[in-house]
Order: structure tokens, then sequence, then C-alpha cells
């Protein structure tokens, strides 16, 4: 990895933590203690679209030991985790092997993201209770991947020429 | 990028996004159907159940944890949700009331954990 690409990564994880601490901000209780609602999957969907898959997982991963570290608790950090990695492995799948729009990818990727976060739950509490947010984990994760997949699409030509700049081997 | 574009929204990413959101509409009719309304109220902390009550009785208790910690139970008109407590988060005050069948509010810094069953 050159120094330009690092340093591009590093920038994009810093947008990532920003992100994150404004999700923090918000508060929105969707059963799950400790639920987010998916702000910085936006500079993911970026690295992926940009980088890999690969590179996309180190970001997500870092940014969520420090922005649990910083902002929030422990229970933030293994929700977020297992959430932003299953969604990065699913719209993965979809961007390398369908034709979908970044926007379409965006929506799976934050239901996938919530449904995560959900099983998470399922495993750490123990009840079978709050099932019963499944549906509105589902359809908020929808709807904000979509408004995160029309800002990244919005986002993409106007960042591509700094991304593509900083290197990209 | 291939053949496709990327940035453009098609009738496919459509569909797709059409198919998400009624499979989460589905969800939400079968549980706002399928579950009964419950009628006591039982209290666990640790996964242990130290209290039980009726939901038909308004009541306000206070729940004292061995470390001084508290939450404070508030059940009326049939519903029940924590008013105060003392944990770092507040997310167990901010939740909404619960009545359904195995609704549940979680104080998770405190372990304590409010459930409706159905006697």
């Amino acid at each position: 990895m050159n120094t330009k690409k690092l340093s591009v990564l590093s920038m994009l994880l810093a947008l990532a933590l920003i992100f994150g601490y404004i999700e923090a901000l918000i508060p929105i209780y969707l059963g799950v203690p400790g639920a987010k609602l998916g702000l910085p999957n936006a500079i993911i969907l970026l690295t992926m679209f940009f980088y890999g898959p690969k590179e996309a997982f180190i970001i997500n991963i870092a940014r969520i030991l420090l922005t649990g570290f910083l902002f929030t608790n422990m229970f933030s950090i293994i929700y977020s985790l297992s959430g932003g990695l299953l969604s990065i492995c699913i719209m993965h799948v979809f961007m390398k092997y369908t034709t979908f729009s970044i926007t379409a990818i965006s929506a799976i990727g934050g239901t996938v993201h919530n449904i995560g976060q959900f099983l998470m739950a399922l495993f750490v509490l123990k009840t079978i209770g709050i099932i019963s947010y499944l549906p509105f984990l589902i359809i908020v994760g929808c709807a904000m991947g979509i408004i995160l997949g029309v800002l990244v699409t919005l986002l993409i030509p106007v960042t591509s020429k700094l991304i593509k700049q900083g290197g990209t081997s | 990028m291939k053949t496709n574009n990327p940035y453009m929204i098609k009738k496919k990413d459509l569909m797709l996004i059409l198919a998400i959101l009624t499979i989460g509409i589905i969800l939400l009719l079968i549980f706002k159907f399928a579950f009964k309304n419950g009628n006591t109220v039982t209290v666990s902390v640790n996964n242990k159940v130290i209290a039980s009550y009726p939901l038909s009785e308004d009541r306000r208790q206070v729940f004292y944890l061995d470390d001084n910690s508290y939450n404070e139970l508030l059940i009326e008109n049939n519903t029940v949700r924590i008013i105060t407590a003392d944990c770092p988060d507040l997310l167990c005050v901010k939740q909404y009331k619960i009545n359904r069948c195995g609704e549940t509010i979680v104080c998770l810094p405190h372990k304590l954990v409010v459930e409706i069953i159905s006697k």
C-alpha cells in the first residue's frame, strides 16, 4: 500500500468517525439497546466502491472500535460490529455479482446492518421478545440505506478525482 | 464498471426496495395481530424473576438493585413502562410502553428485564 492510498483511507476513516459521532447524537430507540442508524455506512459504501471489501472491512472495524471507545459503550461496539461486517459481506456479493445501482445496494446494506444488530441482540439478551422490533428495524434500515445510497451516488463523481489522485494501488 | 451504470436507479432497484419494504410491512402486520395482550408483568434481574404483578392493577414500584441503583416501574392503563432510573444511558426510560405478550423493556446496565406474559 503506498502512502497516498494510506492517507486517503485515513481521511475516509476520519469521515466515518465524524458520521459515527453525529449518529451517536441522534437518540433513536429501535428496541435493541445500543442499535444505531447506520450513518457511517455511507463512507463504508464509498470505500467499497473505490477500493473493495478488504479496505471497507478495515475502515469499518477501526471506526467501530474508535467510536465505541470515544462516544458510546461496549454493547454498541458489539452490535455495530455484527451489523457492519454482515452488511459489508452481503453488499460485496451484490456489488460483484449483480447489477443493482448504488442506491439499491445501500438499501440492502442498511437492512442487513439492522438485521445483523438484531441477531446479535437475540444472542446477547436471550429473549425473543425483541422480535416485535424486527419490522421497524427492516423498514428503517432500508429507508436509511436509500437516503445514504442517494447521498453516495451524488458524492461519487465529486470525490472520484480526489481519490483517484490519491492512488488506488 | 461493466456495462451497467451503477448511478442510475433502474426498475430492478425499485423492485428490490419495494420487496424489502413489503417484507417489513408484512412482518409488522403479523406481529401486530398475532401477539395477544398479556396479563402479567414480570421483572427479572440477571435472568432471575424477582417480581410479578398483574397488568390490570395500576402500580408504581421502585426496584433497588444490589449496588443501590434503581429502576422505577409504572403500571397504568394496562401498560407498563420504566419512568425513572439511574443507569447511565436511560434507554429503558426512553423506551415506549409495552402491553403485548412477549414484549420487553430492557435496562442493559442493570441487567433488568421487564416482560409481559400471560398466566
